[in-house]
């Protein structure tokens, strides 16, 4: 984050304290927070869901549920509130979901299992990790992974869309997935 | 299970997860390991989904406008409720607390209560304000019609061939009444037809008794004739005035 888009977000929450500290919200706040924050919520909600749909469901909710006033924010920390509320309701949308589609889907559904609540630092494991991928991953490799599991195509779909073998694609994939435990394992970073 | 055995296995489950019951999967999941192999590739993928979107905006004017649009009627009362509190409520000092006070609908009840009560005690005085504003404007109407100002003399403006008091009692009333429109906002009907009248000159009578506490929400346009406004009050359903000599009667 700039030093900018500090001060910016501090000018900001300055203007709220008034109506969070009556627990009142009102239209241009709302309006506010909604174009200062969305982009984040819906990114956070993305990385959580993987559905365009779902994810703009959730933002839209949590900015709703601020409108009825049955949530009162601190304007303080509105950021981290509206973040947090975002993960929270994703976690309520995927405990919902059936065992078989959050396994197939890899969806993170367990609280406990999130690296960490707060998303800036979550998001610096992430690009950690991609710097490692980078690194260390086959482009064959890097391409595999995302249609598998991003574009959630099987395996035999992946095969066919880069015109190789469905032994390949099992191939490269086992050896994604070896080389991210191994990231994971040697750097004793506990998920 | 070795390490290469787990991996294979996962890979082949995950293809094919139908052939799996919820039960059975969540006793695969109970496999510390295997738990654990299925976070941290859940980790990967969403470490992939950022980095493929941490550059790609959404339109968010575009979402604003839809929320908006749904949200329409809370929108409207939240811009209202802004612009009362923000001149009756003067802005406390600020707790000491930079943590979250509450996390959604799960938070203490408690915390919702005081908020709830707080909320209530602003509502009232708001109510309080706004009933007395109400009376204050009433009274200020009836003065301004029983004690006309005492006409200056007009020595500048000699040239002033048609004064004012020469016209029709009427007329002087939307003359000397300023044209900004009043805003009856959940009034009872008697209080509101005895302004009405009283800026008119015109007395009022209950028929029904019943109809002196109907309360409504209505813009006066105070530049509207007596039988104009008598007309707009009308379109409420449950509203019939009808004006008889010098005499509002509500039936």
């Amino acid at each position: 984050m700039t030093r900018n888009e500090m001060t910016n977000e501090r000018v900001q929450s300055d203007v709220r304290i008034n109506s969070a500290e009556r627990g009142e919200i009102g239209r241009s706040q709302i309006e506010s927070l909604f174009k200062t924050h969305y982009t984040q919520m819906y990114h956070l909600a993305l990385t959580l869901l993987f559905d365009e749909a779902e994810s703009k469901d959730v933002v839209s909710d949590v900015f709703a549920s601020l409108l009825s006033g049955k949530v009162v924010m601190r304007a303080d920390n509105a950021k981290a509130f509206l973040l947090a509320s975002v993960r929270h309701r994703c976690m309520n949308v995927l405990q919902h979901k059936q065992v078989q589609e959050r396994f197939a889907r890899l969806l993170t559904e367990d609280t406990d299992t999130l690296v960490s609540d707060n998303t800036v630092e979550e998001q610096m494991q992430m690009e950690e990790l991609m710097c490692y991928v980078r690194e260390n991953f086959s482009s064959l490799e890097q391409q595999i992974f995302r249609l598998r599991y991003l574009r959630e195509m099987t395996c035999q779909e992946v095969a066919e869309a880069l015109n190789v073998s469905r032994q390949t694609v099992h191939t490269h994939l086992k050896q994604s997935v070896e080389k991210i435990r191994k990231y994971f394992n040697s750097n004793s970073k506990a998920i | 299970m070795t390490e290469d055995k787990r991996i294979e296995w996962l890979l082949e489950l995950q293809d094919h997860p139908e052939r799996l019951t919820d039960e059975q999967l969540q006793q695969i999941l109970a496999d510390d390991e295997m738990r654990q192999l299925v976070q941290q590739l859940g980790f990967a993928k969403r470490a992939f989904k950022h980095e493929a979107f941490k550059n790609d905006t959404p339109d968010v004017e575009g979402e604003w406008e839809k929320f908006a649009a749904c949200h329409a009627n809370e929108l409207t009362n939240a811009a209202r409720a802004e612009g009362k509190l923000a001149c009756t409520m003067p802005c406390k000092a600020e707790e000491d607390e930079s943590q979250l006070v509450a996390l959604d609908e799960e938070k203490p009840k408690s915390h919702f209560l005081i908020y709830l009560f707080r909320h209530k005690i602003a509502a009232s005085f708001i109510g309080v304000l706004l009933a007395s504003g109400i009376a204050f404007a009433a009274i200020q109407v009836v003065r301004n019609i029983s004690t006309p100002k005492p006409q200056q003399p007009t020595t500048e403006q000699t040239t002033d061939i048609d004064p004012v008091t020469s016209l029709p009692a009427d007329t002087v009333q939307t003359d000397t009444i300023s044209v900004e429109p009043y805003i009856f906002n959940n009034v009872p009907l008697d209080s509101m037809l005895t302004a009405i009248a009283t800026a008119h000159g015109v007395g009022v009578e209950f028929e029904n008794e019943a109809a002196r506490h109907l309360r409504f929400h209505f813009v006066w346009k105070r530049e509207d004739s007596l039988s104009r406004v008598v007309e707009k009050l009308n379109t409420f359903e449950t509203v019939n005035i009808v004006e008889e000599d010098k005499k509002l009667v509500v039936r």
